[in-house]
Parts: structure tokens; C-alpha cells; sequence
């Protein structure tokens, strides 16, 4: 079954609670928070999203760096495209 | 004899193993230049630590000098070692591929690769011995470690291999005696559990960074008093 946008980025809001921790602000996720300046993300925190994402949504990244990803959105968009496949 | 014509089992294609002549070939060559500078000595922290890592295992030292992976070599001369090396050093044909020959996994520090976080679980999977140096970078200060980064559990976790935290001691001149302390593995999974959270693998960071720090204390308690002694 198809996945919404909006199904997606709630999946997504649960990685991000894991991967941000107790800091974790859910109005600041937005789709347009930068990953590393507005979420406190560091590369590690990146590499521990893409594993995650990977298991909730069962898709597997290609060979993608971490710069590749700047914002949410970036990441709601490359779970979308994946999930069409 | 059976009427039924016994089925002939299918031929499985084995992969096909990767030449490490390059490296049989260095490490063999430079043993005997390296036990002459280096002479090494390497010591278990207690009984529990093996004599021999058999399986795939993630070796954590610190790193002190760019001279880390020949002494981590000393320490583990019975297995073939993989180690994670900086994108710098890739930089040409030649290097990239001597590097290649070298078990080498290329870590771009600037804009990480999920192809280079992969190169190591699967060199893991396989029951290989893999070397990260979590500090990440080479760290002169003899007396304490940078913080670890924690990429090393999350490789650790995904692959379900052990850590094994290895302190390599300061040496103070060129001809000093290299000394290495092995310590306990650490079981990454049962520090985590199944589903980490961030904080949780930063946690066990932490803890495996602890443990080096005990390390380091072990070796001023035996080698340095000793020292310290003999001078009085």
C-alpha cells in the first residue's frame, strides 16, 4: 500500500525522536528544519536515521552522502521516491 | 541400485576471494624492520581477554601517531586487519590503489558515504577484523582521549560484533619500546539492547571510551611505576 506524504513524515517524526533524544522539538521538525543546524543532528545522528529509515519503511539508501541530505525534506522526498519504486 | 536417479546437487558459485598479495606481501616484508624499531609488546588487561580473536571483531584503539596501523598490526599479526583510512589518502591512482590492496575502507570525513559505513558491516559479517580509530583523528595529548565518535556502536550494533578497546602507549623517543594493551570485548548489544536510541549508543561511546581511559590507567600503574622505581 501506498504511503502518503503525511503518513511518511509522522513515521519520520518517530526517527527523529529516537535520533534527537531528549531535546527533541516536535514543532521545530518541519519540513523545512535543517537536519544539522535546527534538529542538532551530527553525522553519526544522520548515519543513525538513515538506518533507521531503512528498517521503518523497509527501503534500503543507495550510495547517498551525508551532504545530500540538508533538510527534512530532503529526506521526506528520497523516502517517497523510494517508496514508488 | 534405486530406480529413482538420485537428483546431483547443484554447483553453489563461491565468491570469489580477493587476492591479498599486496598485503601478504608488505606485512611479511616489514616484520622484521618493524620488530627491530618497534619491539613490541603487547598485554592482555586480564584473563578474560583471548589470546586470539578468531571471528570478526571491531578493534578500537586510540590514535596517537600515523604510525597506529603498523603497532595495531603488532597487536593482531595473526589476522588479517581492515582498516578505515581517511579519503586524503586516496588521492591518486597508485595510492588509491595500494590503499585498496591494503584492506583500506575509504571514510570521506566531510560528506559520509553509506558505501563506506556498509564496507565495514559487511567485512564484519564475514568474520573479518576490522580497525576504526574512534577518536577520528590523530590526537597528540598523551594524557587524555578525544571523545569518541559513536559511528563505531552503531557498526558494532548493526553487525552484532564485539568492540575491543585497545591502548596504544606514548612513546617518548623514536627507539622506545612500543607497548599495547588489549582489553576486555564488549558486547555492543546487550549495552544497547535491540532498538537504541541515539543517546543510548552515545552512552555506550562513552562507556567504551571509559574503558580505554582504564586502559591507560593500567599502563601507568604497571610501566610507569616501574619506571618511576628503578630512576629511585
Amino acid at each position: 500500500m501506498q504511503m502518503t506524504r503525511n503518513e511518511i513524515a509522522e513515521k519520520l517524526k518517530d526517527v527523529f525522536k529516537m535520533a534527537v533524544g531528549s531535546a527533541y522539538d516536535e514543532e521545530k521538525c518541519t519540513e523545512d528544519a535543517n537536519l544539522v543546524t535546527d534538529l542538532g543532528l551530527s553525522s553519526v545522528g544522520i548515519l543513525y536515521i538513515v538506518i533507521a529509515v531503512e528498517e521503518f519503511f523497509g527501503i534500503q539508501f543507495d550510495d547517498v552522502g551525508f551532504g545530500d541530505f540538508r533538510l527534512v525534506g530532503d529526506v521526506l522526498d528520497y523516502i517517497e521516491k523510494k517508496l514508488a519504486q | 541400485m534405486s530406480l529413482v536417479e538420485e537428483k546431483k546437487p547443484k554447483k553453489v558459485k563461491k565468491k570469489k576471494k580477493k587476492c591479498n598479495f599486496v598485503y601478504d606481501f608488505v606485512k611479511v616484508t616489514g616484520v622484521l624492520p618493524t620488530l627491530i624499531w618497534f619491539r613490541p609488546k603487547t598485554v592482555r588487561v586480564n584473563q578474560n581477554v583471548p589470546k586470539r580473536f578468531k571471528k570478526g571483531v571491531l578493534i578500537a584503539p586510540n590514535h596517537g601517531s600515523f604510525l597506529d596501523p603498523v603497532r595495531v598490526h603488532c597487536v593482531f599479526w595473526y589476522r588479517r586487519l581492515h582498516c578505515l583510512a581517511t579519503k586524503n589518502l586516496f588521492d591518486t591512482k597508485l595510492k588509491n590503489w595500494f590503499f585498496n590492496q591494503m584492506n583500506c575502507i575509504m571514510i570521506d570525513k566531510d560528506n559520509f558515504h553509506m558505501s563506506s559505513f556498509r564496507g565495514v558491516c559487511e567485512r564484519l559479517k564475514e568474520e573479518k577484523a576490522v580497525v576504526v580509530f574512534p577518536e577520528g583523528t590523530v590526537n597528540r595529548d598523551d594524557e587524555s582521549l578525544k571523545t569518541y565518535k559513536s559511528g563505531v556502536i552503531l557498526m558494532a550494533h548493526i553487525s552484532h560484533k564485539p568492540v575491543v578497546p585497545v591502548y596504544f602507549a606514548p612513546v617518548k623517543h623514536w627507539y622506545s619500546r612500543r607497548i599495547s594493551i588489549v582489553g576486555e570485548p564488549i558486547d555492543v548489544n546487550a549495552l544497547c539492547g535491540a532498538v537504541p536510541t541515539m543517546e543510548e549508543i552515545e552512552k555506550a561511546s562513552n562507556y567504551i571510551r571509559e574503558k580505554e581511559l582504564e586502559l591507560m590507567q593500567y599502563y601507568h600503574d604497571r610501566f610507569d611505576k616501574k619506571k618511576k622505581n628503578k630512576e629511585s
